[in-house]
């Protein structure tokens, strides 16, 4: 059901209004909105202002706080699998400045952070000053010497396409006397040393260019290439020592995560509550503004708000009102509100699709994995963990659907008699001797028709109903002929076929065939008739009206869709089989109770993992495509109502 | 010639029929599962806490070679050929060749064309991870063909004699 929505109009004094916001924040019932749409706005709008929260400071801390979390997390206590948040209370997270203590550690981790950071751009220097020396290891003249009273030293990098000798015969042929030596040579360059007079020198520098050589100068650094390196080395160490220190003294602020992650909670309800204060109309005493409460929750506004001088009053939502959307149902139908929400929420004056499409999701889901045991894998599984597991309202809702279709596959495994495929028969053959069978109602291999006639029918009940809801949605709205017209003779065409098809084919009556025959009939008669009302020239009338039995096709196809129930049932029990019959081949010996408990252990689960994934995604294709597509109107806004949102610690006293 | 039909006989047909559902589904799937695994590392880089989702999408282009592989091994069972020689008729061999097309072709294309609309998909699982069943739903319906071929194909080997 879509829960019924009233306006509240709130108008009290300004002093209080931080106060009454904390208070609607615990009550965890109003979402408040724009109060520019409020009736009456533009009467008052010139006496009054629209408060302007800054929430930017906070912001900006928040992120810091968010940083801090994320650095401090591989440091802190992990949180296992069961374990649930911390709780708190609403007081601990309402309107506390970021703790003293909390922002002191940010600050520090900061500092850490930027130290660390420091450190290894330092390191990345060093090593790039690594690099550079190593062509000159072997070079063991100091790097600070450039030449003697009388020469000159050169270090140059040369294309290793320019051979030596070539160099040899340039500088003979110009006469400059110089000398060389080749100290290294990679893939590229060769790394050499000239030496010459110094009157030589520049014209030896400028044959070298002209070979494509860059020269090299290492200035600042003293002592030979090795011994510039050893000693960057060393400095490296040092650096990544005091990495480490700084690492360590991280770790140690580790202990104090959840001193953080609290200060971002709370960081989180103020903002939240700052936003929400942008929605009050002020005066210099008073302020106004207004919400959406759902309506069954009004009287916890009317206590929330008791202790304060305020006037507040309700008002239902006008037929031209969009208000948000809160999804009502019960238990069974409450965990598969996700599969809708999925796909979209409900327009707010439509209808909620879950209690009707709930059960087909039950009955399909367990028709299409249909194997007891892994049913009972899910839904212990599921229940176990949907009690268990602190996900969120989420992730509950999608274990505990899981657990019902566990459920349902329980009972569609055991009608054809599948308990982990045919472990049961096999492993009594195999390993004792003696097959014993397992007692079923149908077997999905020897005879499959009936499963598919049967995968047919929920279909055909499914469509049936989807269309059902159309024409219901057009009666509420007072559109009773058009239901008629279009989902009235629709009904009579479809019925008809199947009683025909039924009369004809199944039971043999002539009586009961000519019935449909003639439902069919009228009902094919009536859509030629109707269907093109809203065309003004009677030939277009006509030719609408028969075009519109066209539409025949898209239910047949709507139908044979639902084929799938019964060919993903098939695959999940012969893949089934298939584990158990590689699991005992090696036979009755103790191998083969070894390779048969792997192979039944990784083979079922692959499985059930890879099957269970289909039919949660083939059913939720049956009911957008096939049943929503039929009278789904999407488009509600969700109802958000203001409460401590936390995402760290649970609140334990906000009301739902 | 002789030599020739002492070769190309049912029994050959048959087994030509179990490779062909298993190769080309499994090409397909292959092909499909590979390009969903190309796009998912670079979301997983920025955001490793996503892998479980993007496993989910990785998994819906995986079932082509699985059906293609379930046909193949009904074939081998109905037929006998696990458990050793068979003698099938050329009539037989023939019924068998042709049950095995449909999820051997239909697999193929669709495993690939799955897994480029769940590599597509990769993409709303990066930027809305909450909306990661929109990108499971297109792309269950390119699976729909698979399905519908394996259903015949199915029916056609569960009715071999």
């Amino acid at each position: 059901m879509i829960e019924k929505m009233e306006r509240v109009f709130l108008c009290g004094l300004a002093k209080d209004s931080e106060e009454i916001i904390s208070r609607l924040m615990k009550a965890g019932c109003v979402q408040l909105s724009d109060p520019a749409a409020m009736s009456g706005y533009e009467e008052i709008k010139d006496q009054v202002e629209l408060r302007a929260a800054d929430v930017y400071e906070k912001e900006q801390t928040l992120s810091r706080l968010g940083q801090c979390v994320k650095s401090l997390a591989p440091y802190g206590k992990k949180k296992g699998l069961l374990d649930k948040r911390r709780e708190v209370g609403f007081g601990e997270v309402l309107r506390q400045e970021a703790p003293k203590d909390a922002l002191e550690i940010c600050r520090k981790v900061e500092e850490l952070q930027k130290e660390t950071g420091a450190c290894k751009s330092r390191i990345s220097q060093e090593e790039f000053l690594q690099a550079s020396l190593a062509p000159w290891r072997e070079l063991d003249l100091p790097l600070e010497v450039t030449g003697t009273e009388s020469s000159r030293v050169l270090l140059a990098a040369v294309p290793v396409t320019v051979t030596v000798e070539e160099l040899e015969r340039q500088q003979q042929e110009q006469q400059l006397g110089a000398y060389y030596s080749v100290v290294s040579e990679d893939k590229d360059q060769r790394y050499i040393v000239a030496v010459a007079h110094k009157d030589n020198a520049a014209a030896l520098g400028e044959l070298l260019r002209q070979a494509g050589a860059t020269s090299i100068a290492f200035d600042g650094l003293s002592g030979t290439a090795s011994e510039n390196i050893a000693a960057s080395k060393e400095r490296v160490k040092a650096e990544e020592a005091s990495i480490q220190a700084l690492k360590d003294q991280l770790s140690a602020c580790g202990e104090r995560l959840p001193e953080v992650q609290l200060a971002w909670d709370s960081t989180q309800v103020s903002i939240d509550c700052g936003k929400a204060e942008q929605n009050l109309l002020q005066t210099q005493e008073t302020f106004v503004t207004q919400g959406w409460v759902p309506q069954r929750q009004k009287g916890k506004v009317e206590k929330a708000l008791s202790g304060y001088t305020c006037y507040f009053q309700f008002q239902e939502a006008g037929p031209d009102e969009d208000p948000p959307v809160l999804l009502k149902n019960n238990k069974f139908v409450e965990p598969f509100e996700a599969v809708t929400e999925m796909y979209a929420l409900p327009a707010p004056h439509s209808l909620d699709p879950n209690p009707f499409m709930a059960p087909f999701f039950f009955v399909f889901f367990g028709m299409m994995l249909s194997d007891a045991g892994y049913g009972l894998v899910l839904a212990i599984l599921g229940l176990w963990g949907a009690k268990n597991l602190d996900m969120g309202p989420g992730g509950k809702k999608l274990l505990k659907m899981l657990g019902y279709c566990g459920i349902s596959t329980v009972f569609w495994g055991a009608l054809y008699g599948s308990w982990f495929g045919d472990t049961i028969p096999k492993v009594t053959e195999v390993f004792f001797g003696n097959r014993v069978q397992v007692p079923m109602l149908l077997d999905p291999l020897t005879n499959p028709m009936p499963i598919l006639i049967m995968a047919f029918v929920v279909g055909y009940i499914h469509i049936l109903v989807g269309l059902g809801l159309k024409a219901y949605l057009m009666i509420r709205r007072g559109h009773s002929i058009d239901a008629l017209f279009d989902v009235g003779f629709w009904y009579f065409v479809l019925v008809g076929l199947v009683i025909f098809a039924g009369g004809q084919m199944v039971i043999g009556s002539a009586v009961m065939a000519s019935i449909g025959k003639w439902l069919a009939i009228a009902g094919a008669v009536g859509l030629v008739l109707t269907q093109g009302r809203d065309k003004k020239n009677p030939i277009m009338k006509l030719a609408n009206g028969v075009l519109s039995l066209y539409d025949i096709t898209g239910y047949f196809s709507d139908l044979l869709s639902y084929s799938r129930i019964m060919a993903l049932g098939l695959a999940t029990g012969v893949i089934a089989q298939v584990v158990n019959t590689m699991g005992t081949l090696p036979g009755a010996n103790i191998i083969g109770v070894v390779v048969f408990v792997a192979v039944f252990l990784l083979g079922h689960v692959l499985n059930l993992a890879i099957n269970a994934l289909g039919s949660y995604v083939h059913t939720s294709r049956l009911q957008y495509v096939e049943f929503f597509g039929k009278f789904f109107e999407g488009g509600g806004q969700p109802f958000r109502p203001l409460k401590a949102a936390t995402k760290y610690v649970s609140v334990i006293d906000q009301e739902e | 010639m002789k030599e020739f039909f002492e070769v190309f006989n049912g029994n050959f047909l048959a087994y030509l029929g179990v490779a062909f559902a298993v190769i080309f589904s499994g090409i397909g799937s292959a092909k499909g599962v590979g390009l969903v695994g190309e796009a998912m590392s670079g979301v997983t880089v920025e955001d490793p806490g996503k892998f479980g989702q993007l496993l989910l999408l990785q998994a819906l282009p995986a079932t082509q070679g699985i059906y293609g592989f379930v046909v193949g091994f009904m074939v081998m069972v109905t037929t006998g050929m696990l458990g050793g020689t068979v003698n099938l008729s050329m009539a037989t061999g023939a019924y068998i060749f042709a049950s095995c097309c449909p999820i051997a072709f239909v697999g193929m294309v669709s495993g690939i064309h799955q897994g480029r609309v769940s590599a597509a998909g990769v993409n709303i699982v990066a930027k809305r991870p909450e909306e990661v069943s929109k990108a499971m739903v297109p792309a269950a319906m390119v699976e729909t063909y698979a399905i519908l071929a394996l259903l015949i194909s199915l029916l056609l080997v569960l009715n071999i004699h």
